[in-house]
């Protein structure tokens, strides 16, 4: 009978580049070295290829610390470089970290944070506002003072309305300026698509005391659990993320919070300030990127102890935007 | 009064064989002892990562259609998944 050739069982399916191999291997040693891997992260039968098994722990530890998400979707990327040579100095392998989040579309806010105001004053304001700060430091998000930014960005001249715009493109002329004015955005068109306090201002923020009151009062499930959420998101102390060494204009944002079903004006902005910034070239989408020595498993350790904080903040985060997306908030 | 350890407690310590971590570590503290350049270190260097590494997905093929999976008219002469009946002649 015909013999079948057989491939002998100790040739690999894959075969990963020695260089390629050693590089995975020193992630992994530094992985283990920053403390950050248990038995429960490490894959089953860990194989040759090394940074496959970095993968595998990496996840796990993200899943873990993110736990299941409803809305955001944060993401991490992990780029390992050879050593080479900068300026003249030998430089070991390095690794950078990317993280930030995709979009989860546009989601409508409106009817939930009006309920809120008319429920308690300043309510609504102040789920914004802390949304808003918190974002800031975990997965940014258009909310309608962000929009009203990017408005003054591209039409505005970065003034807080159009009144500058029209003097220079039309000077003191009347009907000029009028016409411009019917086909641009307006800070009129702002102040009857949103409320005046989903635009900023200096209103304080209703107290933690406060807020607790409210929920122990409220009759209304949903009350409570907003301010549930909300109090979860205020109970994780980030520090403020400095965005200004970053060049360019940022535009990696994970959502847009418009209004209601009526509100065109959010996208409007949106796509017009997309356009100018995608034209310009000079825009970054990542929240944060950090380049390491892949030795250097100190660092790793403190970027992994700074890390559990930010998924904690952003599964509050997004518990709040949750709770105000979803359900029926139009009947009292 | 000081704690003492009961012999049972004492057996059921995790051993460094039994811990899947501390095996993998030194698994690779093995692996990054190695000289860096072997013969296959000198291979790759070679012949070049990226050629390699389509070498390995060639290969990778060969062995996924030699061991199962077929193709057209392979796929005709399989009696069981993954194992191929005799050549037809």
């Amino acid at each position: 009978m015909f013999q079948l050739p057989v491939v002998d069982p100790g040739i690999p399916c894959a075969l990963v580049p020695q260089a390629s191999r050693r590089r995975g291997a020193l992630l992994a040693r530094t992985l283990l070295n920053a403390g950050i891997v248990d038995a429960a992260l490490m894959p089953a039968r860990p194989g040759p290829d090394h940074l496959r098994n970095c993968q595998t722990v990496l996840e796990g530890w993200v899943r873990r610390e993110l736990g299941a998400l409803r809305m955001l979707r944060p993401y991490f990327a992990l780029n390992l470089r050879e050593a080479g040579s900068d300026a003249g100095h030998a430089v070991g392998p390095s690794c950078t970290i990317e993280w930030g989040g995709e979009s989860f579309g546009v989601r409508c806010v409106g009817p939930a944070l009006e309920f809120l105001e008319r429920h308690q004053p300043r309510l609504g304001r102040t789920v914004l506002q802390v949304l808003e700060r918190q974002a800031f430091r975990t997965l940014p998000i258009y909310t309608p003072a962000i929009v009203m930014e990017c408005a003054s960005d591209v039409y505005w001249y970065g003034e807080s309305d159009e009144d500058m715009a029209l003097e220079e493109a039309c000077g003191d002329d009347a009907d000029e300026r009028k016409a411009m004015r019917d086909n641009m955005v307006t800070r009129a068109m702002f102040d009857s698509t949103f409320p005046g306090w989903a635009l900023g201002g200096r209103s304080r923020p209703v107290g933690r005391r406060t807020l607790q009151h409210i929920a122990e009062s409220a009759s209304d499930r949903r009350v409570a659990n907003v301010i549930e959420s909300l109090i979860s998101v205020l109970g994780v102390d980030l520090p403020n993320y400095d965005w200004s060494f970053r060049e360019g204009r940022f535009v990696g944002f994970s959502g847009v919070l418009a209004w209601g079903r009526e509100d065109e004006l959010t996208t409007r902005v949106l796509d017009d300030y997309e356009q100018m910034v995608s034209e310009s070239g000079d825009y970054f989408e990542t929240c944060g990127e950090l380049t390491i020595a892949v030795e250097d498993h100190e660092t790793f350790a403190r970027w992994f102890d700074a890390m559990r904080p930010w998924c904690r903040a952003t599964r509050a985060l997004d518990g709040l935007i949750w709770q105000i997306c979803e359900g029926d908030w139009s009947a009292k | 009064m000081a704690s003492r350890k009961s012999p049972s407690s004492a057996r059921s310590a995790p051993r460094a064989e039994d811990d899947p971590v501390a095996r993998y570590a030194a698994r690779l503290d093995r692996f990054l002892a190695q000289p860096g350049e072997g013969e296959a270190g000198a291979l790759e260097a070679a012949v070049g990562e990226a050629k390699l590494a389509f070498v390995s997905s060639i290969v990778h093929q060969f062995a996924e259609d030699v061991r199962g999976q077929p193709h057209g008219d392979r796929q005709d002469r399989m009696v069981v998944r993954g194992a191929l009946l005799p050549p037809l002649f």
